[in-house]
């Protein structure tokens, strides 16, 4: 109860409910822009958390990431473009009710099932994130070993429908964090003589480089300069009470797959909503209705891709292993803000813990009141002629990467990743394992190197441990699974 | 139809080709990599039972090898249609102005090269409303730059040369 009301005494602060709002409406303004997503958003604010207390700027953080989910879904509702993939299901439905005249009332069902999907995940978070911390607590660096070799795999196998350049990008990721100051021995590894290296390629210049500028390089190859995308004006109506009974199964179900799927490694909210889509088209009483504006379809969707928001966080805090780039920006900042995410978290920062559940559950109330409030305001976002954002959008970036130490390096670091991003997704290289890897190499390297000691240099010491064995033979199945088609094909013939 | 089937294999065969060119140079780039780890370890780092600070670099390089070979050998992915030549000149003329943008901030402040940035970035990509542009790059550069000096406390690239900028 104590520690309760001290998350509350935290969260309820003037700097901190502004940044919790500010956060909100910037990040739904984000998810609204089509191509922007989550990533570019949490890097665009997070030069403004450098200088911030750990709650405000987690405020800041917390509120982009779970504004933009919920914002991509007004795009998707009005033009038939979804503002960020998460919200591509919601066109489905939404865009036909939009068609029919109730945008509205679709603005108002995303809205509703989205508060509640966010819900429902930060109640998962409260439950699991204790649980699998006061778990990994008999981890040994062996487990560590074999959950960082699971997560970069599962990874790379899902983000971009090819395991090899997937698993090329991961590995990609995995190097360029070797390079500085070896973690054990303290010898230098590809500095190249460069004092500056020395100290290693930070994540935040990689991230921004390889999400922000990536994406405004392939922006000004499609460049539009026309504005009028947002002509349309639409408002918030709230479904009654009486549409929204026979539609709780749907909610709740929506809600759980959300919180399983976004606790998975590599998959996230896009994953989820396509699967409670799904899942909803085959179970629904009105599935004939599917396709025509059909709320089942809303509800399902987005109670899913918002229900992945706190679920995603939770081998985040609970392992430091982050599951998509959106929380790996957030194990960033929260690194930056000097807090070390694991089950030592757990243990001895409780109520920073406490403070993260109460922000999300503030958060997602933010969410609701701002969709109720401004959803006619964000139509007018799609107005901002698109070089004009395109300017603006890197000059925060920039900021971003320079922030971090306040180093020039680290702007060219974060050019140079732009520049190895663009051609990396023409070429349909997923840029997401690419990250993972960076997060993931020191634990994975540190741990190996523990492991081996522990062991006495017997790599295959490291497979009588049960956890860890089952970890590997998850590993394998994925990195085999292509073969089976192979095969298939084989005994075809 | 003939003819959007044409244009979608050509978009596909240029992705191809795009990705074992990616693919090849991460390849070059570890291959390079690789030839630093032969360089003099210090003596701790020789005791530690072999697994010395190269010991993990090689590893993934190995895996590098591998995975870069295997994309060479069978492309695969999602790959976006490929942007046509102006398109790709955009995309390269921005990255140009980026790179200026970059030396600028070391050379004139972040104040000027912000302001000289948003007004350039938006005319490259072809709007033309100089009124509009010049109130947005000066106030939104402005509003940046106050932000970060003023609330946030943190220091910005400044010029030698003036250091209010």
């Amino acid at each position: 109860m104590e520690l309760i009301l001290g998350a509350v005494g935290e969260i309820v602060t003037p700097l901190a409910l502004l940044c919790m709002v500010a956060g909100t409406v910037l990040g739904v303004f984000v998810g609204v822009l089509p191509g922007l997503g989550s990533v570019v958003g949490l890097t665009m604010v997070l030069p403004f958390t450098f200088s911030m207390p750990q709650v405000p700027a987690l405020a800041l953080m917390l509120g982009v990431y779970c504004g933009s989910v919920y914002g991509g879904s007004i795009t998707a509702i009005i033009l038939n473009t979804p503002g960020t993939p998460q919200s591509a299901a919601t066109a489905l439905e939404g865009f036909p009710m939009a068609q029919r005249g109730d945008a509205d009332l679709a603005i108002g069902w995303v809205t509703a099932a989205s508060t509640l999907g966010g819900l429902f995940s930060v109640l998962v978070l409260m439950l699991a994130g204790s649980w699998l911390a006061t778990f990994s607590l008999q981890f040994t660096p062996i487990e560590y070993f074999a959950l960082g070799l699971f997560a970069l795999t599962c990874i790379a196998g899902v983000s971009g429908g090819a395991l090899a350049p997937g698993l090329l990008s991961g590995a990609c990721g995995l190097l360029i964090a070797t390079i500085g100051a070896d973690p054990v021995t303290g010898d230098l590894r590809f500095t190249f003589d460069s004092f500056e290296l020395s100290a290693g390629v930070t994540l935040i210049p990689v991230i921004v480089g390889l999400f922000a500028y990536s994406e405004m390089f392939l922006r000004a190859a499609r460049i539009k300069t026309t504005e009028g995308a947002g002509q349309v004006r639409v408002g918030f109506r709230m479904p009654p009470l009486a549409d929204w009974r026979p539609r709780l199964g749907m909610l709740l179900r929506g809600s759980m797959i959300g919180s399983f799927v976004g606790a998975l490694p590599g998959t996230g909210a896009a994953t989820a909503a396509f699967i409670a889509y799904s899942e909803a088209r085959r179970t629904s009483k009105r599935r004939d209705n599917f396709g025509k504006g059909e709320p089942d379809g809303l509800v399902a969707c987005e109670s899913a891709n918002n229900a992945v928001t706190g679920s995603a966080l939770v081998p985040t805090l609970a392992l430091g292993v982050p599951g998509d780039p959106v929380t790996a920006v957030m194990l960033g900042a929260l690194v930056i803000q000097g807090v070390t995410p694991g089950p030592q978290l757990f243990n001895q920062n409780l109520e920073l813990v406490y403070a993260i559940f109460a922000l999300l559950i503030v958060i997602n109330l933010i969410i609701f009141a701002t969709g109720a409030l401004g959803a006619s305001l964000f139509t007018r976002v799609l107005r901002i002629p698109e070089p004009l954002l395109i300017g603006m959008v890197l000059v925060v970036s920039t900021l971003g990467a320079y922030g971090v130490r306040g180093n020039m390096l680290d702007v060219w670091i974060a050019l140079a990743a732009g520049v190895v991003g663009f051609f990396m997704r023409l070429g349909g290289f997923p840029v997401a394992p690419f990250v993972i890897g960076m997060v993931l190499s020191p634990m994975i390297e540190q741990s190996l190197r523990q492991g081996l000691l522990l062991t006495r240099g017997n790599f295959l010491a490291f497979f009588e441990r049960p956890i860890a064995f089952v970890l590997f033979v998850l590993t394998a199945g994925i990195l085999l699974w292509p073969l089976r088609r192979v095969l298939r094909r084989g005994g075809q013939r | 139809m003939s003819d959007n089937n044409e244009v979608e294999q050509s978009a596909s065969r240029e992705g191809r080709a795009l990705q074992t060119g990616v693919a090849v140079a991460i390849l070059a780039f570890a291959a390079l990599l690789f030839t630093q780890t032969f360089a003099e370890i210090s003596a701790f780092a020789q005791a530690s039972q072999g697994r010395g600070p190269f010991f993990y670099p090689r590893f993934i390089m190995a895996a590098i090898a591998l995975f870069a070979i295997l994309t060479v050998l069978r492309p695969s992915g999602v790959m976006a249609e490929l942007p046509n030549h102006q398109g790709m000149r955009m995309s390269f003329g921005l990255i140009a102005i980026v790179a200026l943008y970059v030396l600028g901030l070391v050379v004139l402040g972040f104040l000027l090269s912000s302001i000289a940035f948003a007004l350039i970035t938006p005319l490259f990509l072809g709007y033309r409303r100089l009124a509009v542009i010049l109130a947005v790059a000066v106030v939104f550069s402005l509003t940046v730059w106050w932000l970060f000096e003023s609330v946030f406390l943190i220091i910005l690239p400044q010029a030698d040369w003036v250091q209010v900028f």
